[in-house]
């Protein structure tokens, strides 16, 4: 890899398929060992960046570069450091899963014991050892997106793009390639993800971008997405007492946004409301009465994209 | 770039090999096929019902059909292309014979009119033959043309009578005629199995997988190329072994003579191998997705096999100028030339630099549409 101040750059990068615009000028820059996400709806523009971003579609217009190496005219520099999870199961299907992986690491040219130690780390890790020499077409759908995960890490590529690496995987299954990512993240590798999950974007990514349309519309850590723009934590309060005082207090604070009564309940929406529970508790009971079970709902990134756009991400 | 592309033939060797079906498509149909059309003919000549009305029932007329019912009966040379090949079947009168052949019982019927003699046999022999079975009718008129000529006592060619410096082993037969054809069908079909593997590279995602490291697209090409020569080499192989079995022999005096018949046979079936690979390339490049490739390249082998010679020669002359845009129909000119009458591979250059040419343009060219259309 170059020396250079960023792992991904991007200037005005476009894509154009006829009088679509699938990639709208959009800039963004990605530092070594980050987490970077795109979030958006089907749709969006997500795999046409990292289609661009790994030399396998050509800009319209615009400028990125990979590894410091300018996706057009250095192709062959960006394909030795980095590896891709497809969003479709790209897999062998009459390949067992080890000589799957065996493939990427030769067109590599991983040394064959390196590659061997490598696969079978990999294979045991991810769930798949016992399977490795079973041909794919006997995998399930889950087998099969690990397995891709698997191709794209083999050859410990520096830069990762991950396209929706989750999608159709079952919570138990998600859950473990989370922890996955997780662990590359900590190993300072850096990774693109792409993922219409808002609870995976929240959750594994350092800097998230929400794209629209082809554009980025948003772009921060996930934290300051939700403070910037959402709704706002949801805190839900059984309340004895007068409601109405209550309400009327609350509403004073400056980082509650609305304040009702619903059923017998209190509901609060406040910016970064459960960090300022407290507040809100005590805030309530001092009009008299107390308080009951509690109901805290986190503001998501999904409130923040129906925030941005109006519209519901699924 | 040798190893990579070695490693991914491999690869594209193994995917086809355990899938059963599309093995049995590439390589077993080519050997059914063969076992089908060795033991359709296998019976070495074939023989011709010809229905006759003798009319003139003297000696000379009966001497005739005689001579044509058992040309062997005539005094020739050892190696003189005149075979007991028609069985002569009486009729009583033209309409009776007329009669037989429009029911297909006889290919040919002859007349023979009161008065013959073999002088007279142009005045006197009526001959009508069925012109769309084309081995039987060229058999028939060959036959009664050449004993009439000898009992009339005609200087026959000087060829005829030539003894051979190298005495032909094997005769000219429809069995061997047809091993030539399944195997330049069995090398076609890699048109259909290049197209189909590409096209699935491309449509599943697996090709931009492979295009994401470091990989070149000469590698690629390279590896795609030299696995459908190893399915080609396969095929050849399994073509031969069982036409062998069923008692195809190649040209050639000696033992040595006839391996280096064979091993001339599959240099032109490699070179026939490559053109097709560029067409499916090509095919591939073009078609939206696998089952439209597919489709495609049946388009194109069906025409390869009616026009180029694969099973029968195309008889009209705008057909057969077309034929010449198809490897096949070079490759069936050498390899009939090599294994059915045993010329040697570099006299059958015309034909193999041809075909080289062919193969080696059809396959940049396949190439250049590929990497215009795909990426």
């Amino acid at each position: 890899m170059k020396q250079t101040q960023y792992a991904i750059e991007a200037v005005d990068l476009t894509r154009k398929f006829g009088d679509l615009v699938a990639v709208d000028h959009i800039n963004f820059k990605v530092e070594e060992g980050e987490l970077w996400g795109l979030l958006g709806p089907n749709g969006a523009g997500k795999t046409t960046i990292v289609r661009m971003l790994c030399c396998l579609l050509a800009p319209t217009e615009g400028m990125a570069k990979v590894g410091g190496c300018d996706v057009q005219k250095e192709a062959g520099g960006i394909r030795k450091l980095i590896g891709i999870c497809p969003q479709e199961t790209t897999v062998y299907e009459r390949l067992t899963g080890r000589e799957n992986v065996n493939l990427i690491g030769k067109m590599h040219k991983m040394p064959k014991a390196e590659l061997k130690k490598k696969t079978d780390e990999l294979l045991e890790k991810i769930g798949l050892a016992e399977r490795a020499d079973d041909q794919v077409i006997t995998y399930s759908g889950g087998m099969k997106r690990r397995l891709d995960l698997i191709m794209a890490l083999v050859h410990d590529p520096p830069i990762q793009f991950l396209d929706e690496p989750t999608l159709g995987l079952d919570p138990a299954v998600r859950r473990a390639v989370w922890d996955f990512i997780l662990e590359l993240k900590e190993r300072k590798k850096t990774l693109i993800m792409t993922t219409h999950y808002m609870e995976e974007a929240d959750e594994l990514c350092d800097r998230v971008a929400i794209i629209d349309y082809g554009k980025i519309i948003a772009e921060d850590t996930p934290t300051k997405l939700k403070e910037k723009a959402g709704r706002g934590d949801i805190i839900e309060m059984e309340f004895t007492g007068s409601a109405e005082a209550a309400i009327k207090r609350l509403r004073k604070l400056k980082f509650v946004k609305t304040a009702d009564a619903v059923g017998g309940r209190l509901v609060v929406v406040a910016e970064a409301g459960i960090c300022r529970l407290g507040e809100i508790i005590s805030t309530a009971t001092k009009a008299g009465g107390t308080i009951g079970t509690i109901h805290p709902q986190e503001n998501t990134l999904e409130d923040v994209f129906l925030h941005l756009t109006g519209r519901r991400l699924r | 770039m040798m190893a990579t592309a070695v490693d991914l033939a491999v690869k594209n060797l193994k995917t086809i090999f355990r899938d059963r079906v599309y093995l049995f498509f590439l390589i077993g149909m080519p050997i059914f096929m063969m076992l089908l059309i060795g033991l359709a003919f296998r019976g070495g000549t074939a023989t011709y019902n010809v229905g006759y009305v003798n009319y003139d029932g003297g000696p000379s007329s009966r001497y005739f059909i005689n001579i044509l019912d058992n040309a062997s009966a005539l005094p020739l040379p050892p190696n003189a292309p005149l075979k007991d090949v028609l069985t002569m079947i009486q009729f009583n009168n033209t309409d009776s014979l007329e009669n037989a052949f429009r029911q297909g019982n006889i290919v040919a019927g002859l007349i023979m009119d009161e008065g013959y003699s073999p002088a007279t046999a142009n005045e006197t022999v009526t001959l009508f033959v069925d012109e769309s079975t084309i081995s039987a009718s060229i058999a028939v008129k060959s036959t009664v043309a050449t004993i009439s000529s000898i009992l009339a006592g005609d200087p026959l060619p000087k060829e005829y009578w030539k003894q051979l410096d190298k005495p032909i082993s094997v005769e000219f037969n429809t069995l061997n005629f047809m091993v030539v054809g399944t195997l330049t069908y069995a090398v076609s079909i890699i048109v259909f199995s290049a197209t189909a593997s590409i096209a699935r590279e491309r449509d599943k995602g697996l090709f931009s997988r492979l295009r994401t490291t470091p990989m070149s697209i000469k590698d690629f090409f390279a590896g795609g190329l030299m696995s459908q020569l190893v399915i080609s080499l396969v095929q050849t192989i399994s073509v031969f072994a069982v036409s062998y079995l069923i008692g195809f022999r190649p040209m050639g005096v000696t033992g040595m003579d006839k391996a280096v018949n064979m091993m001339a046979a599959f240099v032109v079936a490699m070179i026939l191998s490559v053109a097709c690979v560029g067409l499916g390339l090509a095919i591939a490049a073009f078609a939206k997705n696998e089952d439209q490739a597919v489709g495609i390249s049946w388009f194109v082998i069906i025409p390869m096999m009616f026009l180029s010679g694969t099973w029968f020669e195309p008889q009209d002359p705008t057909m057969k100028t077309i034929s010449w845009a198809f490897p096949t129909t070079y490759a069936n000119k050498a390899i009939r030339a090599i294994l059915v009458r045993g010329t040697p591979l570099l006299d059958t250059s015309n034909y193999l630099v041809s075909l080289a040419v062919y193969a080696v343009i059809i396959f940049i060219v396949g190439v250049a549409i590929f990497r215009k259309k795909t990426m």
